[in-house]
């Protein structure tokens, strides 16, 4: 190797350093008061939940009929979420996509940190949280909610691991270069984390086949991981629910939201870190049009869904459909304002080159978001108001759902907890791969970088 | 104010039900209270009656037993059976409350034609021993048909025939001599034995000529052993007879419980679905346990 | 608030009625020695009923051990039974006697319904009736499906019951039963103080437990006796049958008559609910042809506080 190569590779290795590593040794006020706020968050929260684990669930909108409220929807919409790990690191890396190099450990946080918190919203919703290890001592094969538990651990672990593993060379890096700049302990964590990595040629190879198994796995695990929560609507015989197309119809509308979620983090992360040589306008532009093509593929799971019932007219799904499309029905509203901002006005912009800059972008992801989130609630809760027989002898407050403060309090803690995993694992954590950008600009990465 | 309004509306409505089963009239007029038999008050009649009786009205009124008052209180219907009451109502007037109800009782005038109303009436009449029937032209017929069994009756078989499927039911009974007779025109029921109660499958029925009556078992379950246990006895339960009686095979009852069901329990998860889940678990268990072992080969890759 | 039942007098006597059944069973356990030494600790003294109906002083210890023992009992079910319910649609007057019998045997509240009487209509301008709903114990249950837990499940004769010492909660059940024949503590049940000492009879479902799913048991508690279930035996009008499939019997409520459960579904075109659903319910329909009573717009309904709130006033 020739010494001029060895230097320019020292100077580009130089710079990625400066820019990726030094936001992880700053701690400014504002990401202070973020923290500080999201943990307030959490705090009342808990404090909520604890009021609903004395009082019971009548602390909460839901009732007899409607006894699926705010908490089941957050949790589809936090797998929903978390299988943007999937989408970004499989689906697009895998087909050979390089755009996607300094996106993807954002992705892969963002799964991560909501798979890790869908748990919890059904934990939030049990009547008897007490009593969780019943499923470990009494687990029904037959049971979705088995398959779903089941399913979401092994999307947490995958997860882990396609997060660490290509953290290892970085962490080398960070072990290399930031003794100095670093607490004792959080070095010492850097060291033995990073198994001790010197970026040999039988390392990486080890790490490239590792990965491409791993990536390959996660396609079918998320996919059953989302599919079995549709399943928790689907496999019922409910109007609304009863539906063959279920699967696929989540899965792409997790797609959408994971596209949106992501494009909200780019947009703060690269402000926060002025990653602006990383993440580029360029990168906004491919995001965008990668949710324009997931969008376009939600909509038409969409169109099936609601124009096959809607032509049919059976009773129980004629209901449905007045309550949701109709002005007048109870979900009319909120129905047509989330399908507009939360899919079609995303889609139709971003065919518009000038919407994927970055800001529009952030804006987009943010509807898309708060959208997905409403959309889940439109999948769950009308469909229960819509009981087969007559909703009779029972208060009025049987009728309608209507979330109560301390529920929704309680479904924010959990976004914020959320938002305080992902805050915390890219403070931790270079949030771009530093080995991958090197290997892109050319240098040689086969040695102890 | 409001728990105030709903304990008035509860008085209130507890108020209407009361008043709806008791302090309503029965507003009978002369000409309806005159009103005489309609039927010819024949024993023919009266078990049309009886047959009527126990279809429409039993439910409420239970069995008509004779009784000097009525001992049932609300909600169960007054015991029809009691004499004071007979006493005080005349055919007209019992034929008018069966025909427009009153409160809690339905009317029967749509869904029972006069005849029979009049033979309820009729079969009624007959747990009244003071009753005497109007005279009609066809009080010829009031006799009955068989002559009255004069003998004594000692006890009762029932046996089951396999060919027939049927029960007889022979009634044992010596005549006045003592020697064996067979008993005519005895009414007889029989009931077989049921979880919640005893299941007839005649009641009042008379004996034939050969102091018998046959009834077809029909498709009747026998519990798993092939038995049945059955009553048999005279309609003035003088003599009973109970005994379980052998009249089909052995069977098992196929119970869907046993089945491996996706609705039944964990320990009888269908395989497929049981294997399913436990080739994907373990699979990708596998699989992560294969990369964890990576990183440890990655880790022993450290020193050169 | 204005007549709440004493709970002290309800506990008590469902505590002798639950165990008094079983107690048998636990002096057999202990007379084998098993448990003579780890009961030793524990002499404190409740009373006690005995199969044959005496009231004897017994171990508290025991008892535990006969949860677990009533809990087995509960799963198995009786041998042999299939029990069936068809309700007569012609007779129901919306009396309410079962909804009331309901409630108080299973200590539920006032918008808690084991068995409901709706006010429907098959379509619309074919006139309205009353129609009792319990739960269908269906013999291709949709709830029993999708327990994550085993706590809902069939038993041999039938019955769908709801183990509320498992179940955790996550309503599941709820939303897969196209009946709404479940409903669920949202606060603490009534009489929780008074029943917080009663030991757990699954086939009562009493004591209630917060954050539990409960449903109707077709009083499985009763059957086992040989008794007709709560509903049934309050109706004054003779809308109920219940009986054993298995026997082709069913009895009447009211009248107490015994009839063949096949001839009363063929005579009467009997039908189930929702039938296109697959579920094959055991409660059977008589169509409410020639009805005993008019129908009355507005009759009776709700009376319960206006909601669950409060766990204990």
């Amino acid at each position: 190797m020739s010494e001029n190569k060895k230097q320019s590779d020292e100077a580009i290795m130089l710079k990625i350093r400066e820019d990726l590593l030094t936001p992880m040794t700053k701690f400014p006020l504002s990401y202070k008061i973020w923290i500080g706020s999201l943990l307030t968050i959490i705090a009342v929260a808990i404090w909520g939940y604890t009021i609903q684990l004395q009082n019971g669930l009548g602390e909460t909108g839901m009732r007899d009929y409607v006894s699926w409220g705010v908490y089941i929807a957050s949790f589809v919409f936090f797998v929903a979420t978390a299988l943007v790990g999937m989408l970004i690191s499989a689906v697009v890396g895998l087909v050979g996509q390089k755009w996607i190099t300094p996106i993807s450990r954002i992705a892969e946080m963002i799964a991560l940190a909501f798979a890790m918190v869908a748990g919890i919203a059904i934990v939030a919703d049990m009547g008897r949280p007490d009593r969780i290890l019943n499923l470990l001592f009494h687990g029904r094969f037959q049971s979705p909610i088995i398959w779903d538990v089941t399913v979401v651990n092994l999307y947490i672990f995958i997860s882990i691991l396609l997060l660490f593993l290509p953290l290892l060379p970085d962490l080398g890096i960070i072990r290399n270069h930031m003794k100095k700049d670093l607490p004792k302990w959080q070095w010492n964590m850097y060291n033995i984390l990073s198994l001790g990595w010197v970026g040999t040629p039988g390392q990486y190879k080890i790490l490239h086949s590792t990965l491409r198994v791993l990536l390959i796995l996660i396609v079918p695990v998320a996919m059953a991981l989302h599919t079995v929560t549709s399943w928790l609507s689907a496999l019922t015989l409910r109007a609304g629910w009863d539906s063959t197309i279920f699967g696929p119809y989540y899965v792409t509308g997790a797609f959408v939201a994971g596209a949106g979620a992501v494009l909200v983090a780019m947009y703060f992360i690269r402000k926060a870190y002025r990653l602006e040589d990383y993440i580029t306008d360029f990168h906004f532009d491919k995001m965008g049009k990668l949710m324009v093509l997931v969008g376009l593929v939600y909509l038409y799971f969409n169109i099936n869904e609601f124009l096959v019932p809607g032509y049919k007219m059976k009773a129980a799904d004629a209901d449905h459909i007045f309550t949701l499309f109709s002005l007048n029905g109870e979900y009319g509203v909120m129905f047509w304002l989330t399908q507009t901002f939360g899919l079609l006005l995303p889609i139709t912009l971003g065919l518009f080159k000038p919407f994927r800059k970055p800001f529009p972008m952030m804006l987009i992801g943010l509807a898309i978001v708060i959208g997905a989130w409403f959309k889940r609630v439109i999948i769950i809760v009308p469909t229960m108001i819509h009981a087969y027989l007559p909703i009779q002898n029972v208060p009025e407050s049987f009728h309608h759902y209507t979330p109560t403060g301390l529920e929704i309090t309680v479904t924010l803690g959990i976004v914020a907890m959320a938002v305080l995993i992902i805050s915390i694992l890219v403070k931790l954590f270079p949030v771009i791969s530093l080995w991958e950008i090197a290997e892109e600009k050319g240098v040689d990465i086969h040695k102890d970088l | 104010m409001n728990k105030l309004s709903k304990i008035l509306s509860f008085v209130s409505i507890s108020l209407l039900i009361l008043t709806n089963v008791q302090a309503q009239d029965w507003n009978i007029t002369a000409e309806q209270k005159d009103m005489k038999l309609g039927v010819a008050y024949t024993e023919d009649i009266q078990d049309a009656g009886n047959t009527i009786f126990k279809k429409s009205c039993k439910m409420c009124h239970g069995d008509v037993n004779i009784a000097t008052t009525n001992d049932r209180e609300l909600p169960l219907a007054p015991n029809l059976g009691a004499t004071d009451w007979q006493g005080a109502n005349t055919d007209g007037e019992i034929f008018t409350k069966i025909s427009n109800g009153k409160g809690g009782m339905p009317p029967f005038s749509g869904s029972l034609s006069d005849d029979d109303r009049w033979k309820i009436v009729a079969f009624i009449r007959s747990s009244y021993s003071d009753y005497t029937p109007p005279v009609t032209d066809a009080t010829a017929d009031t006799k009955p048909k068989t002559p009255k069994f004069e003998g004594e009756i000692k006890d009762i078989e029932a046996t089951y025939d396999d060919e027939l499927n049927s029960f007889i039911v022979r009634i044992i009974a010596v005549d006045a001599d003592g020697h064996p007779a067979k008993a005519q025109g005895i009414k007889l029921d029989f009931f077989v034995k049921r979880y919640f109660g005893d299941m007839a499958l005649f009641e009042g029925e008379r004996s034939n000529e050969d102091g018998e009556v046959i009834i077809e078992a029909g498709k009747l379950k026998a519990d798993k052993d092939g038995n049945i246990s059955i009553i048999a006895r005279t309609s003035d339960k003088a003599i009973t007879s109970e005994k379980t009686i052998t009249i089909g095979y052995a069977k098992v009852w196929d119970n869907p419980i046993l089945g491996r069901n996706i609705w039944g329990t964990s320990g009888r998860t269908p395989l497929w679905m049981l294997i399913s889940y436990l080739v994907f678990t373990f699979g990708t268990l596998l699989v992560l346990g294969w990369a964890a072992f990576q990183l440890l080969r990655i880790h022993n890759l450290r020193e050169r | 608030m204005s007549k709440k039942i004493t709970p002290e007098a309800t506990s008590r006597r469902n505590f002798l009625k639950k165990f008094g059944i079983s107690v048998g069973g636990a002096t057999a356990v202990s007379g084998l020695g098993l448990l003579s030494s780890c009961v030793s600790d524990d002499e404190e003294k409740v009373p006690m009923l005995t199969t044959d109906g005496k009231v004897i002083n017994g171990d508290k210890s025991k008892l535990k051990l006969n949860l677990n023992e009533m809990q087995i009992r509960s799963r198995e079910g009786l041998s042999g039974k299939k029990f069936v319910m068809v309700i007569d649609l012609a007779k129901c007057k919306n009396a309410r006697k079962c909804m009331s019998a309901c409630q108080g045997a299973h200590h539920l509240k006032p918008e808690q319904h084991h068995i409901n009487v709706l006010q429907t209509e098959n379509a619309e301008g074919t006139g309205f009736y009353y129609q009792p709903k319990p739960c269908m114990h269906c013999d291709n249950p949709p709830c029993t499906k999708v327990c994550p837990v085993d706590a809902t499940f069939k038993r041999k004769d039938g019955i769908v019951l709801i183990d509320n010492e498992r179940c955790i909660g996550c309503r599941f059940c709820i939303a897969a039963c196209p009946y709404s024949a479940r409903v669920f503590n949202w606060s603490e049940p009534k009489y929780y103080e008074g029943d917080a000492n009663a030991v757990y009879d699954m086939e009562l479902n009493v004591p209630q437990k917060k954050g539990t799913v409960s449903k109707c048991l077709f009083s499985a508690d009763r059957l086992r006796i040989g008794k007709l279930p709560y509903c049934v035996s309050a109706c004054p009008n003779g809308t109920y049958w219940f009986g054993d499939a298995n026997e082709d019997a069913v009895t009447n409520g009211t009248s107490k008559e015994t009839v063949r459960l096949s001839s009363l579904l063929s005579d009467n075109g009997a039908y189930t609910l929702l039938p296109e659903l697959g579920t094959k319910p055991s409660v059977y329909y008589l169509p409410p042809k020639d009805r005993m009573f008019e129908y009355k717009e507005g009759e009776l309904n709700y009376l319960g506080e206006e909601e669950p709130k409060g766990h204990h006033s």
